[in-house]
Order: C-alpha cells, then structure tokens, then sequence
C-alpha cells in the first residue's frame, strides 16, 4: 500500500466523518447541546440497512429507508424527551442525551444478535486509477458526502427554514417574538439531523464490518471532529473530518492500525491547546449564562 | 450467604465511585465524563504492582510482585497522578468541551489497554491478582472480611468528602460552580480549587479501582468501558446532585438493584434480551428522572447542595 492510495482512504474516512458529524454539529449549533445520542442514529442506520439488505432489498432502497427510520427516531425522541427540557441547562440536555443512547443502544442490543454483521451485498468493482484503486462503494461515500454538504449549505443559506434555523441558533426569544414557529423549525431541524444520522450510519456498514457496540467508538470521533471544527461550527466540520480522516489513515503507515482512534483524539489535544475555540466557530453561546 | 456478601460489596465500591463523582461533578461543577479512566488507572495500577513477573505464556512485561498494601498506595497515587496529566490541560475548558476531553481521555486510554499488550495482556486483561490480606485470613471467611473492609473504606470516604463540602473549600467549590467569574472577582483561585477538587475525586476513583480489581481479581480492559462513568451518573442524579447523601442513597438504591437482578437465572437467549432491555430502562430512568426530579432523592428534602444548572 502506497502513500497516495492511503491518502485517498483517508479521504473516504473523513468524508463518512463529514456526513456523521454535520447532523451533530447542527444540534450543537441550534438546540445548543451535545447530543450524544446521535451516535445511536448513526448505528440505527447501519442496522436497518443491514437488516433490509439480508431481506434482499436493494441496497439503495435499504439505505433510504434507514434514513427514514433514524429521521422518524430523532423526531421522536427530540418531541419526547428534548423538546420539555430545552429551558433546562445545555449540561442536563447533554446528560438526558446519555439516557437517550442507552435506550437506542439497548433497544437495537434486544433486536439483533451479538458479533460481527456486514451488509448482504457482493463485493464492489474496482476503479483503477494509476496512482490507486477506488471501490465503487468508496466513490459513493465521497459522493454522498459532497451532496450532503451542498443540501445542508443551500437549506441553511437559501431556504426560510434555514433562515429560521440560523435566526433559533442566534436568538430563540427574539427569533420567537417575531413570529418564527420554533417547534415546527426545531421538529424539521430533527429530520434532518436524523436522516443525516441515518445515511451516515448506511456509509459505516459499507467501509466495514458492524457489531451492536459501535456507537462509542463513532461518537469518540463525532466529538472529535467537532472540538477540532470547534463545537456548533458547520462549515468547520468539512475542513476537521477531512483533516482526522487523513491524519487517522496516514498514521496506519507508522503506527499499529489499533492506535487510529488515539491517533484522532491526540490531533484534537493538540488543538485543543493551540486554539481552545476549534478551527472556526466561539463555542456554543451559553444557554444558562 | 456469599451473594449477599457480594452485591454489599460491589454495592460499597462503587458508592465510592458515585461520591468521588459528586465531588467532581455535584459540588465542583467538573464535568467528568471520563470517570471510569481513573477507575482503571487503579486498577490497573495494582495489578500490574502486584502480579508476579511474566512467565512464559504471558503477554504483558512488568510485574513487580510488591506487597498488596504498597501496591493499593501507589496506585492510587498513580490514578491523582493521571488527573493531574488530564487536569492540568483540559478544566479550564468551557462545560461541554471539558466533558468532551475527559470522556476522549478515557477511551483514549480504554485503546491503550487494548493495544499495549505488554501492558495488560489486551482485550483478555490481566487475572489472578491478589487481593490484600489474602493470606493472613482463613480462605472461607475472606469474603466477609473484605465486605467489612470495602465497608469502613466507603465510610472513610463518605466522612472525606462531606468534610471537604462543609469546609470553607466546598463553600468556594460551590461558589465557583454556580458563578465562576464572580468567585474569580472574590480574588478565588478559581483554576487551583476545581484541581484540587478534580485530584481528590480521581485519587477516590483510584481506591474504587483498586478494591474492584482486587475483589474480582481480574483487570480487563472490557469491564472499565463508558458504561461505568454513565452508571455512577445515573446513580448520582437519582439520588440527588451536589448532595453526597444523595451520591450515597443512589449508588445503594441503583447498584444494590443491578446486582439484585443478576441473581435471577435466565436461560442464554432470555438473559441476553433482558439485558438489553435493563440498559433501555437505565435509560429511561435517567431520561425521567432529569425530567421530573432534577433534584433526584434528595431534593424531595432540601436544595441547599443542589446546582444551580439543575435548579427549575
């Protein structure tokens, strides 16, 4: 394995990380907390997509549907549970969200077994291009998260909902006194959230093998993509998954591939001693300030 | 009579869990998502000061074989030591960030177990270690006596930390949780207090980690995972944040219920699915409990201790 196909793995990881991040991040940024929870959407993607494709679905078909799965679960857990305590501090939010992952998490633990599970699918064509080859599975993770970053950037700069969404993250009261219907924006940020949790979590099974007890691992990266972007930054988050998706990958070339988390989060301490306010971004406003 | 022995056992280690994080958390306002890494740091510590030196078969490279006693202190000294390292760079961080650091910490170190197989054998840990006193009491009663013994040592630290809340250093702790910049305005060292608290919890962490490693014999890198750090959170907001009776009459409450559920024998598929549906009750618990009593058991009382980050 050569430096530029390592290269390229890297950037079909931190393109996944793009797409995992960006639904936590917009969390951070509006709701103003940090939703641990998100890394059981992720994982309710991946095992609705696992499931379905065992059942013999077409894995695009399997995949849409598990991003409606993780919208509708996001939906409802933020009616739930979040949406009653959103005057509380941004810490009890941050605490209920661990309750929220331990319900997924053990939800998904009483529905499918133990151990290793990987999509029924076949093995992808190859893409050779010289320096490296590219799967077709790897082009489709670079390509969706391309997209995804193009839909989140145009509904937060184009569209009403996204002027809500950005008027909530600045001001709620004030976005509230001037006729902005919070709940039906919060609700819709929720969806979006969830499906990218979802889609997300399509793109994990596809770079690898899945058991029940990924989402510790996947939020650990989560978190650090974002410290790195610097929490509630959005655009930061293209930049910092790239970057740790390259460091994580590259570092496999001198290290033990066992280390690749650690190798992430030493990125991170790093930054978080250079620049204690991430890449981009102020850190979330203070809810209970 | 041994499984009683056992859940008052487990139950007391990790009430020094529970109350080492109320120190942190509940009066100091230390965000400590990685509870469980000083936990291990314990742990681990003692195992690998105590176990004989590698034979052929094993993995791991150091084993010291010093006396249990010895060993119980140093790790201890070596869980403060891994706060310091931790402390030092990551609590002047704001709230969120800080919970992020320590959590990343303590998976970060979880990998290093993992990997480092000269450390602690990987993924199988290291077994047979030896708890202390081992041989001066009769085999058949060591059950007991360690019960005794986990007992006066939560007792100890439950004297420690409600003597640190009601010195004139837990009114500053509070204080500086509840408004840091108007302690800071006071002339309050604000960073030296929230280390000072940070150490003490880590060390009480460290004793936990030592007494459970040296109750079950086994330091594996599979039983010091997140799930620790969120246990002893849903323990403590069950029983009352900032409040170290609270920290206590949750970690009896919630523990003492675990280890009651574990008596029941389920058939393989059953327990499996029982299991996972206590974790999604866990859960739920939690969820309630923030929701409807954010004060949890103690604030049906009073809310003097209670932070102002959980006050309606």
């Amino acid at each position: 394995v050569n430096e530029v196909q390592t290269l390229v793995f890297g950037l079909v990881t931190g393109s996944y990380l793009i797409v995992a991040t960006l639904g936590f991040a917009l969390v951070s940024r509006v709701e103003k907390f940090l939703n641990i929870a998100h890394a059981e959407l992720i994982a309710i993607g991946a095992f609705v997509t696992y499931g379905l494709t065992k059942a013999g679905w077409p894995l695009p078909l399997a995949g849409v549907v598990a991003m409606v799965a993780a919208a509708a679960v996001a939906v409802v857990f933020s009616r739930l549970v979040y949406w009653p305590i959103r005057r509380t501090s941004a810490i009890v939010l941050l605490i209920t969200s661990v309750g929220v992952t331990y319900v997924i998490h053990g939800g998904i633990e009483s529905l499918i077994e133990p151990g290793a599970h990987s999509y029924a699918i076949g093995a992808p064509a190859q893409v050779d291009a010289g320096l490296f080859r590219i799967g077709v599975y790897e082009i489709a993770i670079v390509v969706l998260a391309a997209l995804s970053v193009l839909a989140v950037h145009l509904l937060l700069t184009r569209t009403s909902i996204g002027l809500q969404w950005r008027a909530l993250s600045s001001d709620e009261s004030l976005a509230n006194g001037r006729g902005i219907d919070v709940r039906g924006a919060s609700l819709r940020l929720w969806l979006l959230v969830g499906a990218l949790g979802g889609l997300a979590g399509v793109l994990l099974g596809l770079q690898g093998s899945l058991s029940t007890d990924i989402s510790f691992a996947q939020i650990l990266l989560i978190l650090s993509v974002s410290i790195l972007a610097g929490l509630g930054s959005i655009y930061g988050v293209v930049a910092a998954a790239l970057i740790l998706g390259v460091a994580m990958d590259m570092s496999t070339l001198v290290v033990p591939a066992g280390y690749r988390e650690a190798i992430a989060f030493g990125v991170v301490l790093l930054a978080l001693i250079v620049r204690p306010q991430g890449l981009s971004g102020t850190g979330l406003q203070r809810r209970d300030a | 009579m041994n499984y009683v022995y056992s859940i008052v056992t487990i139950v007391g280690i990790f009430s020094i869990l529970t109350l080492a994080l109320n120190l942190q958390f509940g009066e100091g306002g230390i965000i400590n998502f990685g509870l469980v890494a000083y936990f291990a740091v314990g742990a681990f510590a003692y195992a690998i000061l105590t176990q004989p030196p590698p034979g052929e078969l094993d993995e791991y490279a150091i084993g010291l074989e010093l006396s249990p006693w010895l060993a119980a202190g140093i790790a201890v000294l070596a869980a403060a030591v891994f706060g310091v390292i931790v402390g030092g760079p990551v609590l002047r961080l704001e709230p969120e960030y800080l919970a992020l650091a320590t959590f990343a910490f303590a998976q970060v170190l979880e990998s290093v177990f993992v990997n480092v197989r000269s450390l602690g054998n990987g993924t199988l840990g290291l077994s047979s270690i030896e708890p202390p006193a081992a041989a001066s009491i009769p085999f058949d009663r060591y059950d007991l006596w360690f019960m005794v013994g986990v007992l006066v040592v939560a007792a100890l630290t439950y004297l420690i930390v409600t003597r640190v809340s009601r010195s004139p250093f837990g009114d500053t702790l509070r204080a500086i949780r509840d408004d840091e910049l108007a302690a800071e305005a006071l002339g309050k060292r604000v960073e030296r207090f929230r280390l000072k608290a940070f150490l003490l919890g880590c060390a009480l962490a460290g004793v936990a980690g030592v007494l459970y490693t040296s109750y079950t014999t086994v330091a594996a890198p599979g039983l010091f995972t997140a799930d620790v750090t969120f246990t002893a959170f849903i323990a403590l907001v069950i029983g009352g944040l900032g409040s170290n009776l609270g920290a206590l009459v949750g970690a009896v409450i919630f523990f003492g219920l675990q280890e009651l559920l574990d008596l029941i024998p389920l058939s393989g598929e059953t327990a499996q699915l029982i299991t996972s549906l206590r974790i999604a009750v866990f859960g739920i618990v939690l969820i309630l409990v923030l929701r409807f009593a954010p004060k949890g058991l103690m604030g049906i009382r009073r809310g003097r201790g209670t932070p102002k980050a959980v006050q309606a």
